[in-house]
C-alpha cells in the first residue's frame, strides 16, 4: 500500500516532471527553417556528442557544441549533466539531446524522432529521462509535416546525415551494448489489418531478424498489456517494423545491435503518460538485460 | 531344400517386399519425423505467433471478469509437462474447474473439465505449428478448446486446478469473450477487415468473400473473440507467461500470405 506521504511524494515528482518536460519541449510552431545537414556538419555533431558522452559536465563542451549549430546548457538542478539544443530563437530543426552525469547510469537513449506528429512521444521520452537514470534522450525541435503555423518539416528517422543520427551513432560508439529506443506512434484505424490495429504496440529492431533482447522486450511488454497484443515484427505483422529507419540503419552498418523500434497506439501512449506505475513497469521493459 | 524351408522363405519375401517399398517411399520422411521429435519442441524454428497465457496451478483460483455478461466463453487450453514427459505414451490428462459468477460473484455455474492431450514430442511431429516458451524448462503439449455456456449470463469466470497426471506443471489457459456484435455492426466489422483478413475468415465458406451475402458476413462478424485478462496483479494474483507459436520451415511459404485474426488463435 502507498502511504499518503509516498502519495505524496509521487505527485509532486509527477508535476515536476511535467513542468521540466513542457519546459524542454518547446511548442513546434516556433520552429525556424530547417537546415540539411551535410558530411561537415555531421562530423561536428558526432565530435560533440562524443565529448558530451564521454563528460556531460565538461568545459569543452561550448567550444563544441558552436560549430554544430547547438547551444550547450549545463544542467546541475533537477538532473545532472548537460541540455545540447539549438540556440533560443534560431531553431532549425537539428533537435534537443539530453545526456546525464553521474556513476552506474542505464546505457539506454530515448528518442522520439517524431514528437508532435506522434502525439505524447516526445513527452514520454523526456518523462524516461527525468524518472529514470538513463543515458541519454533526444527528440525533434522541428515537426515532421508542414502546417499552418510552422512550414518547415523534417522527418528526422529519414535523415542519414543529421544530427540525431549522429547521436545514434555516437551512443552506439560510447556503450556498445547499450541500447537505443525510439518511440514512434502509430493510427490503428488506418492500419492495413485488424490485427496491427488492435495492437498496444510493434515492437521491431529494424530488421528482419529479431534479437533475443528484442524477443525479451517484446514478452515483457506483452505481460505489461495484456490482454492487449504487443506484436512483434514480422512475425506477428507485417508493418511498422522501422526496417528503412535511418537511426537504424546506420547504427547496425557501424556494428550496433541495440536499436529498438516501438510504436505505440494513441490510447497506450496517453496512458502513459498519465499513470506513472505503467510508466516505471514500461521503463523496467525497455531496461531489461541492460548491465 | 526342405519344404518347411522354402516355405518360410517364401512368407519373409512376402513380408520383406511392402516393407522394402514402404521404406523406400516413407524412408526420409520417418527419418526427419524421428530426428524432429528427438529434438523436442524447440527445435529450428520459426516463430508464427505469439500469445499470453495464464497459468492454473495450485497457487489458487484464477478471476477473468467480462466486459458485460456473457452466455459464451471460449477456452484455449494446454497442459504444461516437465520435461522429462516429452515422450509420455498415451500422453497427459490434464483438468481444471470454472465457476461461472454472476455480477454479485454467486455461482451460477460450476464445470469440472478434464483433457486429454498428446505428448509433445507427439504434437510436434503430427503438426505444422507447436507452442513452447523459450526461457522456461516446461513443455507444451497438445492444445484443445472448450467453450463453456453460460444461462443466465455470467459476469465473470473463476479457473481452478483439478488433480492431473504426475508431470503436469499446470494448465495453461487463455481466456475469450465474443465481441459484442449485433446485426449491421457485425457485418460492418467483417467488411472492416483487409481483403487477405476476409478471405482467412471465409475459408470455411464455399465461395469467396466477395460472395458472401449478407446472413453470412453477419455470422463470421459475429463469431470474433477477444482476449480477456484476469483480476489482480501479475505476480502476486495470476502468473502471466508468454507462449510461443513456432511453424515448421516447410510450412513458411504456404502460410507467408495467411494473416492472422483472434478468432483463428
Amino acid at each position: 500500500m502507498i502511504g499518503r506521504k509516498h502519495a505524496f511524494v509521487l505527485v509532486l515528482l509527477m508535476a515536476l516532471a511535467a513542468g521540466l518536460a513542457a519546459l524542454l519541449l518547446p511548442p513546434l510552431r516556433d520552429a525556424g527553417k530547417v537546415v540539411r545537414h551535410d558530411a561537415n556538419g555531421m562530423a561536428a555533431a558526432r565530435a560533440l556528442f562524443d565529448a558530451a558522452l564521454a563528460d556531460p559536465q565538461s568545459q569543452d563542451l561550448g567550444g563544441l557544441a558552436a560549430p554544430a549549430g547547438f547551444a550547450a546548457l549545463p544542467q546541475k538542478d533537477e538532473w545532472q549533466g548537460v541540455l545540447l539544443q539549438e540556440p533560443a530563437d534560431i531553431c532549425v530543426g537539428r533537435g534537443a539531446y539530453l545526456l546525464r552525469a553521474g556513476d552506474a547510469l542505464m546505457p539506454l537513449a530515448i528518442t522520439a524522432p517524431h514528437r508532435g506528429a506522434d502525439r505524447h512521444t516526445g513527452t514520454l521520452a523526456a518523462q524516461f529521462f527525468l524518472e529514470g537514470n538513463v543515458v541519454a534522450a533526444g527528440w525533434n525541435s522541428a515537426p515532421r509535416h508542414d502546417h499552418d503555423l510552422c512550414g518547415n518539416a523534417i522527418d528526422l528517422a529519414r535523415q542519414d546525415q543529421h544530427p540525431f543520427t549522429g547521436f545514434a551513432l555516437s551512443f552506439a560508439a560510447r556503450y556498445p551494448a547499450g541500447r537505443v529506443v525510439q518511440l514512434h506512434g502509430f493510427d490503428g484505424g488506418s492500419r492495413a489489418h485488424v490485427v496491427a490495429g488492435d495492437a498496444a504496440a510493434i515492437i521491431s529492431n529494424g530488421t528482419n531478424d529479431p534479437s533475443e533482447a528484442v524477443l525479451d522486450l517484446a514478452d515483457c511488454l506483452t505481460t505489461l498489456f495484456a490482454p492487449r497484443p504487443a506484436l512483434l515484427y514480422p512475425y506477428e505483422t507485417q508493418e511498422l517494423g522501422g526496417t528503412q529507419n535511418a537511426q537504424g540503419r546506420a547504427m547496425r552498418a557501424a556494428g550496433f545491435a541495440g536499436f529498438v523500434h516501438i510504436e505505440l497506439a494513441a490510447d497506450i501512449r496517453a496512458r502513459l503518460v498519465q499513470d506513472a506505475e505503467l510508466r516505471a513497469r514500461f521503463g523496467q521493459c525497455l531496461a531489461g538485460g541492460l548491465q | 531344400m526342405s519344404l518347411t524351408f522354402l516355405f518360410r522363405l517364401l512368407v519373409f519375401l512376402f513380408l520383406i517386399t511392402p516393407a522394402a517399398m514402404l521404406g523406400t517411399r516413407y524412408g526420409p520422411e520417418l527419418a526427419d519425423y524421428l530426428a524432429g521429435a528427438r529434438g523436442s519442441t524447440i527445435g529450428d524454428t520459426r516463430i508464427a505467433s505469439r500469445s499470453i497465457v495464464y497459468r492454473i496451478d495450485g497457487r489458487g483460483p484464477v478471476d477473468f471478469t467480462f466486459s458485460q455478461p456473457v452466455d459464451l466463453v471460449k477456452v484455449i487450453a494446454q497442459p504444461a509437462v516437465q520435461p522429462d514427459l516429452h515422450d509420455v505414451a498415451g500422453g497427459v490428462v490434464y483438468g481444471f474447474r470454472v465457476d461461472l459468477l454472476d455480477a454479485e460473484g454467486q455461482v451460477i455455474q460450476q464445470h469440472d473439465i478434464y483433457l486429454h492431450a498428446d505428448s509433445p514430442d507427439k504434437t510436434y511431429a503430427s503438426g505444422t505449428r507447436w507452442r513452447f516458451f523459450r526461457n522456461r524448462p516446461e513443455l507444451i503439449a497438445a492444445q484443445d478448446e472448450v467453450l463453456v455456456a453460460s444461462v443466465p449470463r455470467a459476469a465473470s469466470a473463476r479457473f481452478s486446478a483439478l488433480p492431473s497426471d504426475d508431470g503436469v506443471v499446470g494448465a495453461d489457459l487463455r481466456v475469450y469473450e465474443q465481441r459484442p456484435f449485433l446485426g449491421q455492426q457485425a457485418i460492418d466489422a467483417f467488411r472492416r477487415r483487409s481483403t487477405a483478413e476476409q478471405a482467412d475468415l471465409a475459408a470455411a465458406n464455399a465461395f469467396p468473400p466477395d460472395m458472401l451475402t449478407v446472413e453470412e458476413m453477419n455470422h463470421i462478424g459475429r463469431n470474433q473473440w477477444r482476449p480477456v485478462g484476469p483480476s489482480g496483479i501479475a505476480g502476486r494474483d495470476y502468473l502471466a507467461l508468454v507462449l510461443y507459436e513456432g511453424s515448421k520451415p516447410s510450412q513458411d511459404v504456404e502460410r507467408e500470405s495467411e494473416p492472422r485474426h483472434e478468432g483463428a488463435k
